[in-house]
């Protein structure tokens, strides 16, 4: 198996020189979303090791170095060519796992699978920014939504703050809305516009709320079927059977107070363990 | 202070007494624990800088849960619909294959761990290694994510990082002390009982007490401000714009230390006193009289707790206290604190170790150099490190979701305490549930896949830091009952059957006792804001505690932060960048360079009010809140065990209003329905003039499925913090069937 945790180690050090570089906060929260998938996809490849008794994964201190530079040259030379650059390390790591996963089979082909499906996603994101569409970016200059990374338009307005610089595409702001509970998505026109903006932002902007876009509206963008949500059903807990008796004390309280004061007249209540109950 | 002792002495004088520190509240008291043929037997406090011999009556009772009949003894493991014995190895296997089975399909977010305010700093640091080092999730929270998440958040935003500024000490030096949303005489007994001898030594001192119902504490208080539910912010505003507009301000200290002081002037300037009555309910000679006090004492400690915390607007109003002090230089002096306080006797270890939604040593998780000082200090690459840390209500969205496959929770009962608590459980039933705990009947238990028993207080060996930055030593006294493990033990076997490993291929974490984590944590810690690397477990016990920071510079550590009114609020040294008050949304480190204070500032911050978001209306006219009571412990697993404190308060009761009552024709003791837009509960209404009209009161101990006020509350938590509102829910009364149950009447 090629050395994919290298790799993906790689990916992150040049995501986090593109950090360190860029100010688009936009870009930057792509540049973030990129790295945290590519830490998500590490793991990955080092649990699989663990399951099937390898020993995990190292060497990490010769890493990819192509990949490196790749990613410090992009720091130097805007959005655009990070943006293509990016797309060229997702394209290979999408062929590398389609490879090994072909090679595969069992748990590991499962997994190898799955971490092929992510660098696809990756790359479809990427894909859009490069050859924006209608469908994907509703505005131009091109916008990245802090939830989808792409611009969708929607029925409601795109939600815009600034310090902390925020942006919620339009097709977010209609996802999102839904995604209140009954009790909550009941009120949410009764909120002053402010107020409401902010909290649908914060839903927003939720990691619930974004590996939700990130499962179904970078899937659909990669060709991919949507990850169906297993979204729990309510439950009531049963009544709890009769409890063991409390444990009473074998030792004998002993309080030593003043005879009288503040403090004094507190601790007779406190430990009459009865008294305080008339402040109930 | 004078000494007193409280305790439970045993009248066997065969006994052996062992120092160590009282596992209930944030106060952290010295006790004495009495321990006769291996079993506990009796407890008192001692002459510890704390406590001065006191002790309240939880700490009092906590020893007596140990041998209960519940206790788990063995682990379990789910075979279809029942809990089964299994050894050890079993269930860890089960463990481990589920885990690696977890992220290897699906990424190192599908398992989250939720832990609690009551373990030890040694099990928070371990667990902090293994899950951000190890298994590389960002979904690590704790409980005090309920109780004092906001304390951190507002920290970080006034003065850069979290850690509480004041002593205890501070309240016998004050002038003026300010309790806001903090029932001292039920949650701080012992903290109380110093503040009433402070008031008994110094009668001149003035207690004012922010609370909409009229407690115990507020009973005693000079002062008593009942604002409407949800409507702090505006309260703090209006006390701020008196002493701005009185010249009850330090203008050089404001001038020097901080930024920000012309826009909190134009943000304060709508609070005036009758604008604030319509808001908050608070006649404007009541907000005169306690900003008069505040403004013209020299000395002011202001704490705030669940009041806040668990309040609308819970961040902003806490920043805005912060700003209070600040605005009048009252921040880093003898007797002069913003004292936001902890609830749990371990809470702050969380959030110093990284076990709640931080990284260790306050580091900040989007500084890549913070980043690279971890990474080297635990041997990992830094890469896997910097995910931004989510927090509970996020996570426990994400299992109701199903997208954490795996959850493990320790020492807490989250299918008690969440809030819109019938959608949570649903998350919990169809999760990969793995329940770390002493009892082995908790509501969480019985939703486990599997089970297992973990030593509690008085069975383990660590160190819990209070609300004062004083990091006691908890001692080991007796062996755990039957098979049961420390949680240290079990993350310690977690670590190694997983094969984690360091960059050297070594195991992640290379120690199999306390002692060896705490001198790691020490290391890890060296250099940090919440640095402990001048401690020793020797040292707590000789001295009743050590205050951090604690190194070669200061060797006896520290009793107060900011004396010289320098804060870390430069980029190098923040705990944070920074969130939107209103959205929560984080600056990146290029926006946080432009709003920096200059020259290590403070920040004066405030908000403008807006209403909570539970809407009252014509369907649902009254507001639901929740609080505790002076004899139990969140859901009672510890204090529901304990004959004395069961007898105390042993059932749920509604608070309610004598008007309100007559109004719907209620009577004393009638059981009666809440009901909220997502729940209800049944309970008997306690009628009478300490629960304000509109207002239904409930403590939230009782976690059966018809007593819970969680099942009222909505899923909604600040934007900042992440605290959850559980300060406010709108909800009407009904009559039931008639029955009665006025419990608090027997003698």
């Amino acid at each position: 198996m090629k050395n994919f945790a290298a790799r993906h180690l790689a990916a992150i050090a040049s995501l986090d020189g593109g950090l360190a570089q860029v100010k688009d906060p936009e870009f930057a929260l792509l540049l973030r979303q990129f790295k945290s998938d590519h830490q998500e996809s590490f793991a990955q490849v080092m649990a699989l090791a663990r399951l099937e008794h390898r020993n995990p994964p190292r060497g990490w201190r010769g890493a990819n170095t192509l990949m490196k530079l790749e990613g410090r040259l992009a720091q130097l030379r805007g959005t655009t060519l990070t943006t293509r650059v990016l797309h060229f390390i997702e394209d290979q790591f999408t062929t590398a796992y389609r490879e090994a996963e072909a090679e595969s089979e069992g748990m590991r082909h499962q997994v190898l699978a799955a971490l092929a499906a992510k660098a696809e996603r990756r790359r479809a994101v990427l894909d859009a920014h490069l050859a924006p569409k209608p469908a994907t970016f509703a505005s131009l200059p091109a916008r990245t939504c802090m939830r989808c990374l792409l611009d969708r338009p929607g029925a409601h307005p795109a939600l815009t703050r600034s310090n902390p610089h925020t942006y919620v595409c339009a097709a977010c702001h209609d996802e999102v809305r839904t995604e209140f509970p009954e009790d909550l998505a009941r009120q949410i026109e009764s909120w002053p516009l402010q107020v409401r903006e902010s909290r649908i932002i914060t839903k927003a902007l939720s990691r619930t709320s974004k590996q939700r876009a990130h499962l179904t509206v970078h899937a659909r963008l990669a060709g991919q079927p949507e990850t169906p949500e297993t979204q729990a059903a309510p439950m009531r807990l049963p009544a709890r059977a009769a409890q063991p008796p409390a444990t009473p004390s074998t030792a004998p309280l002993v309080v030593e107070r003043a005879p009288e004061g503040l403090e004094t007249s507190y601790l007779e209540r406190l430990f009459d363990y009865k008294k305080l109950r008339s402040d109930w | 202070m004078r000494l007193r002792l409280v305790g439970r002495i045993p009248e066997n004088s065969n006994v052996r007494w062992v120092r160590s520190t009282c596992g209930l509240c944030s106060i952290g008291c010295g006790v004495e624990v009495a321990v006769s043929d291996g079993k506990m037997c009796g407890i008192r406090g001692y002459d510890h800088p704390v406590s001065r011999g006191r002790l309240g009556p939880k700490g009092v009772g906590q020893w007596q849960c140990n041998d209960h009949p519940t206790r788990g003894k063995t682990p379990l493991m789910r075979n279809q619909d029942r809990l089964v014995e299994s050894t050890w190895d079993e269930a860890m296997d089960r463990i481990v294959d589920h885990v690696n089975r977890a992220i290897a399909e699906h990424g190192a977010s599908a398992v989250a761990f939720y832990n609690s305010g009551q373990l030890l700093l040694e099990e928070y640091y371990t667990l902090s290694k293994l899950a951000r080092g190890g298994i590389g999730t960002p979904n690590v929270d704790s409980n005090t994510r309920l109780c004092t998440a906001t304390v951190g958040e507002s920290l970080m935003q006034s003065f850069g990082a979290d850690g509480p500024p004041g002593a205890y000490e501070d309240f016998e030096q004050a002038d003026c002390i300010v309790l806001f949303g903090h029932n001292a005489a039920e949650q701080s007994t012992v903290l109380w009982m110093r503040m009433l001898a402070a008031k008994e030594a110094n009668p001149a001192l003035k207690i004012i007490t922010i609370d909409p119902r009229r407690t115990a504490t507020a009973k005693a208080a000079d002062l008593h401000l009942a604002p409407r539910p949800g409507t702090n912010i505006a309260l703090v505003n209006g006390i701020m714009r008196w002493l701005v507009e009185n010249g009850h301000f330090d203008r050089d200290f404001v001038d020097e230390y901080t930024v920000g002081f012309a826009a909190l002037r134009t943000l304060i300037e709508p609070y005036t006193p009758t604008h604030v009555e319509a808001i908050t309910g608070i006649p404007a000679w009541q907000l005169a009289r306690a900003a008069e006090w505040i403004g013209t004492s020299p000395r002011v400690v202001t704490t705030c707790l669940q009041g806040v915390y668990q309040s609308n607007q819970a961040t902003a109003t806490a920043c805005a206290v912060n700003t209070m002090h600040l605005v009048m230089g009252k921040v880093g002096k003898p007797g002069c604190a913003p004292f936001q306080f902890a609830g749990q006797p371990s809470s702050m270890n969380t959030r110093e170790t990284g076990a709640d939604g931080s990284y260790p040593g306050y580091r900040n998780w989007a500084n890549p150099v913070h980043m690279a000082d971890l990474a080297k200090r635990w041997n990992v690459p830094v890469e896997i490190l910097g995910q931004k840390p989510i927090a509970a209500p996020d996570i426990f969205e994400q299992v109701v979701a199903g997208q954490v496959k795996v959850l493990f929770v320790m020492g807490t009962n989250p299918a008690a305490s969440l809030p819109d608590r019938e959608r949570m459980l649903g998350g919990l039933r169809d999760v990969f549930l793995v329940v770390m705990d002493p009892f082995a009947d908790t509501e969480t238990v019985t939703l486990a896949d599997v089970y297992l028993p973990t030593a509690m207080w008085g069975e383990k060996t660590g160190c819990m830091t209070n609300a004062e930055r004083r990091c006691n030593l908890v001692q080991k006294v007796v062996e755990p009952p039957g098979l049961a493990r420390s949680d240290f033990d079990i993350l310690v076997d977690l670590a190694r059957r997983m094969q984690l490993v360091d960059r050297s291929g070594r195991p992640l974490i290379g120690y199999t006792e306390p002692r060896e984590a705490f001198e790691e944590w020490k290391a890890c810690s060296k250099g940090t804001i919440p640095d402990y690397s001048g401690m020793t477990y020797e040292m707590l016990v000789e001295r009743g505690g050590v205050q951090w920071p604690c190194n070669s510079d200061r060797p006896n550590g520290t009793t107060r932060l900011y004396l010289d009114a320098r804060f870390p609020t430069s980029p190098e040294r923040a705990e944070s960048y920074l969130k939107d008050l209103e959205t929560g949304h984080d600056h990146s480190k290029h926006e946080y360079e432009k709003v920096v204070p200059p020259r290590d500032r403070a920040r004066l911050i405030s908000e403008a009010y807006h209403p909570p978001g539970d809407e009252v209306n014509v369907e649902y006219p009254m507001i639901a809140v929740s609080g505790r009571l002076a004899y139990h412990w969140h859901t009672r697993t510890k204090t529901g065990k304990v004959a004395e404190l069961v007898d105390a308060a042993p059932r749920v009761y509604v608070g309610m209003h004598e008007e309100d009552a007559a109004g719907l024709h209620i009577e004393d003791g009638e059981v009666v329905r809440i009901v909220s837009r997502r729940g209800t509960l049944v309970a008997p209404a306690k009628i009478g003039d300490n629960t304000p009209r509109g207002v239904i009161f409930v403590p939230f101990h009782f976690g059966d499925p018809e007593t819970s006020p969680n099942s009222v509350m909505p899923a909604l938590s600040d934007p900042a913090s992440k605290q959850p509102i559980q300060k406010h829910a709108a909800v009407r009364v009904e009559k039931t069937d008639g029955r009665r149950d006025a419990w608090w009447r027997a003698p």
